[in-house]
């Protein structure tokens, strides 16, 4: 298929074998999540192990759209395998990482990387081109993921100083390029195993979620360097330009249209002005920047957040030096940020409660005093990476640390600490308000992490709060959003998160869009999370995004295929069922799929504003305010059956059937589920 | 880099590409970025090292300075000659011949009329209006006719500085968030649902 470089790099960190997949094998699967969940099935013949166990396999995928002009899609690349952070089972699961690794991957020659086995020592992995070796990592290990990244650059470049043309390979001097080597590395908390470390990339691109870092620590990988000169084949070079500037005209993805509908940097600290933007590669607008102090360079979303509020309220709300310094430290140290921003905030919580510190029930030396100053956030950090002290602990993650304090079941009963699904921190969405976002949650594996919905809540939320009435109205967004929503379109009230309407088929078919729209269309297509989808957008004379259209005319132009959005979301529905396949191998049952009993049992408190959302009130849609609900168990249970008997799956179980997977093309799947006695049995 | 080997080379390829943006994750702004575009020098170096003319200044294309690839023997003069790091002629390995930025004047796989009369690929794909084509010849010397700021409206409206003296001094931030990351701008567009609803009436 154009798009794809043709080869899929298998590495056996035992054998130090390197081998070749054809990638026209898995070429069904289009590319990312769909590929990996594949190979994953085929290589890994007892899903039920742990992630530390040498036979986790980890896939690395990128999609036809890697390296590409495609808008926002270029530079996404899956991580997957066994994790290390859910609990109570480590499940099979993804996160993904943007920058320029995949793409630099393919101009290498490679649509993705398969990582088999253990090493017996620290290695790192070299690949320039078709050229690649496992190399002894003995000098990287210890190193900090930025320090790590710039020796294997200076090693693989051989001191350039990276101002001008280059080779890569000494034995061709003519393919060469003025680019630094693409890193994906751990840090220190990866090497110590830490259920709370992630794959780092450049400055802050990270694989937060999962716990990868820590799989790699097991298989005593350090690091992979990729460098590539190669090409990458486009079907219709004329229509995938057109098609980017159409995008860029009529959906304002420019900066003079201030890039569509959102604000570009999603950062929750202060903005530094004198910055640039910083993008992934080919990406359209940048949502993190670069900055004159060098301080938070790359870092978006969560990772802004985690000590902000702290260096706000310890400086008397004067935000400092102190957020992007924490925020650097835990790039470098390779620390996921969802497990520090809910876990700083829950330890903080038990200090003052005066239950962990100094002396304590929960001993603990961290100089809480000094919270909100770069001086306890170096040594929290540090204490994590390196399992000193408490960090013992910590490293395990907080779901795991309040269990060994035994303050895991009063402490999700209160609420006291947020980690609402799964053993995974909260995410800002919380299930009893935004529904979708727990729904989409307590179904997979791993915090959804798709913002599809959220401007729903952060609109209306916003303007309220700002004294002001938010137009346009619950009842426009909803029906321009539900024209989009393929193949259940032109039913608004699927988005009427209204408590009356939580439980019912509508919203099971809300979900279910969401999940299989996010599987292809994000995480194998590769589409970014925050630029898609785009469903309604303020430059456009009728306010509807490119959504629906946008998504398979990109593809199409790279691939020379004719995909339609149904077949996208036939596609992710298909995937769905894999990966429920694979879950229900490593022990997953109906009966387990619950939030933690805080959502059930106290009411939802607003944070920082209060959370509305679009829903219908006596029949009239309006913004309703969703502060104060708790999610119903005995109706969740209702609603739990309805999604699975909506999936074709079975509802005494939630495993998939045979009917459903045959349908799908998945027959091989059903016949190793029959044959470990868990197909799920004919809906009634 | 990508447009540019796009339009001519019907594939994605960095090294292939006739303006290269250089970049480093851990260096501070503006350091952290180099754009190396060829400046179409008064007195190129790179034509007048190229010892078949295949290497030209084109009066077809409004004096574009480019290479005919038939022409070419593969000598890689023009690639040394370049006075400047790295090369704007660069070595095209995959079809054996060398290549330069012509302005898009050759650009096959695009519907577009590129050249110094048209547009160019790089300066419209550009989402923040970084590269700009002039007719003004710019200051030789060094890189200061280069260089230059062309941070506008767009800029400022999103929060950064687009002084020039400022670009290199302030170190201010902005005081709040300015918007929140995922909840848009809709109140340029208050009244769609009203336009809307105002249609339906008379439709009625």
């Amino acid at each position: 298929m154009n798009g794809h470089s043709g080869k899929i790099l298998q590495l056996n960190l035992t054998s130090k074998e390197v081998s070749t997949i054809e990638t026209k094998r898995y070429e069904q699967w289009v590319g990312g999540h769909g590929m990996g969940s594949a190979i994953f099935w085929d290589l890994v013949k007892d899903k039920a192990i742990s992630g530390f166990d040498h036979r986790n396999v980890v896939t690395i995928m990128t999609s036809p759209l890697g390296g590409t002009l495609v808008p926002g899609a270029a530079a996404r690349t899956e991580v997957q395998g066994i994790g290390i952070q859910s609990y109570p089972i480590e499940w099979f699961t993804r996160s993904n990482v943007g920058g320029r690794f995949g793409a630099m991957l393919k101009y290498a020659g490679w649509d993705g990387i398969v990582i088999e086995g253990k090493a017996d020592k620290p290695v790192w992995v070299d690949v320039r081109n078709g050229k690649v070796k496992i190399r002894d990592a003995n000098w990287l290990w210890g190193l900090d993921t930025w320090q790590a990244q710039q020796m294997i650059w200076n090693e693989v470049m051989k001191g350039s100083q990276f101002n001008d043309w280059m080779p890569i390979d000494e034995t061709d001097e003519t393919r060469r390029t003025t680019q630094r080597p693409a890193v994906l590395t751990i840090g220190p908390a990866g090497e110590n195993l830490s259920r709370t470390a992630c794959l780092i990339h450049d400055a802050g691109h990270a694989s937060g979620q999962g716990g990868f870092g820590g799989v790699w620590g097991s298989k005593n990988l350090k690091a992979i360097s990729v460098i590539g000169t190669g090409s990458i084949k486009i079907a219709n070079p004329n229509a995938l330009i057109e098609s980017r500037l159409w995008a860029k005209k009529k959906y304002g993805y420019h900066v003079d249209q201030e890039f569509g509908t959102r604000e570009p940097r999603i950062m929750f600290w202060e903005f530094p002005r004198n910055a640039r933007l910083q993008a992934c590669i080919g990406c359209h607008e940048g949502c993190s920047n670069r900055t004159s102090t060098g301080h938070g360079n790359e870092s978006q979303c969560i990772e802004t957040l985690i000590y902000s509020s702290f260096d706000r309220e310890k400086h008397g709300g004067k935000q400092t030096a102190a957020a992007y310094i924490a925020t650097d430290m835990l790039q470098k140290y390779g620390i996921n940020a969802c497990e520090i921003w809910r876990g700083l905030e829950y330890i903080n919580e038990l200090n003052k409660l005066g239950t962990l510190g100094k002396g304590k029930q929960i001993d603990c030396d961290l100089p809480f005093d000094k919270l909100g100053e770069t001086e306890f956030a170096e040594r929290f950090l540090h204490m994590i990476a390196y399992r000193d002290g408490i960090g013992d602990d910590l490293a395990e993650g907080f779901f795991r640390a309040a269990k060994k304090w035994n303050r895991l079941d009063e402490d999700l009963k209160t609420g006291l600490l947020r980690y609402p699904y799964w053993g995974i921190p909260e995410h800002g969405y919380d299930p009893r308000a935004e529904v979708s976002w727990g729904y989409g949650t307590i179904l997979s594996d791993r915090d959804i992490n798709s913002h599809d919905f959220n401007f729903l809540f952060w609109w209306p939320s916003s303007q309220i709060r700002s004294g002001k009435t938010p137009e346009p109205s619950a009842q426009w967004f909803t029906k321009i959003i539900a024209e989009k929503l393929v193949p259940y379109e032109g039913d608004p009230l699927m988005l009427d998160y209204s408590t009356d309407n939580i439980y019912s088929g509508r919203m099971a078919r809300l979900v279910a869009w969401y999940l299989h729209y996010t599987r292809f269309w994000k995480q194998s297509a590769l589409y970014c999370d925050y630029r898609w989808p785009d469903f309604v957008n303020i430059n456009v004379s009728d306010g509807r995004g490119l959504t629906g259209e946008g998504e398979p005319r990109f593809l199409n132009a790279v691939t020379g295929k004719k995909y339609t959005f149904l077949d996208g979301m036939m596609l992710g529905r298909k995937i769905w069922n894999l990966d429920n396949a694979i879950w229900t191998l490593q022990g997953r049952h109906r009966d387990m799929v619950h939030f933690a009993d805080y959502i059930y049992e106290v009411p939802f408190e607003k944070v920082d504003m209060d959370y509305y959302l679009p829903g219908r009130r006596n029949g009239e849609w309006d913004y309703i305010c969703v502060n104060d609900r708790h999610l119903e168990k005995a109706k969740f249970e209702e609603f739990k059956t309805t999604y699975y008997n909506l999936e074709g799956w079975d509802p005494l179980t939630g495993w998939p059937t045979r009917n459903t997977l045959e349908s799908l093309g998945l027959t091989d799947v059903a016949d190793t589920l029959a044959s470990y006695n868990k197909l799920g049995g004919l809906i009634p | 880099m990508l447009a540019c080997s796009l339009v001519h080379e019907v594939k994605e390829n960095l090294s292939l590409a006739r303006i290269q943006v250089i970049q480093n994750s851990f260096e501070k702004f503006p350091n952290d970025i180099t754009l190396s575009q060829c400046r179409q020098c008064v007195e190129p170096a790179c034509l007048n090292a190229c010892p078949t003319g295949a290497l030209h200044v084109d009066s077809k294309h409004g004096n574009v300075r480019m290479i005919d690839p038939d022409k070419c023997i593969g000598c890689g003069s023009c690639v040394k000659a370049c006075a400047y790091a790295p090369a704007r002629a660069i070595w095209d390995f995959e079809d054996e011949h060398a290549q330069k930025c012509d302005l898009c004047a050759d650009t096959p796989f695009w519907n577009e009329q590129g050249g110094p009369e048209g547009k160019q690929a790089c300066v419209e794909l550009c989402p923040v209006a970084a590269l700009k084509f002039t007719k003004e010849i710019p200051k030789q010397e060094g890189d200061d006719g280069y260089n230059i700021n062309l941070r506008g409206e767009g800029w400022k409206n999103l929060g950064f500085s687009v002084d020039s003296e400022k670009l290199s001094s302030d170190e201010s931030t902005e005081k709040r968030i300015r918007r929140l990351p995922y909840a848009g701008r809709w109140e340029r567009h208050s009244d769609l649902d009203s336009k809307e609803a105002k249609r339906k009436r008379e439709r009625k």
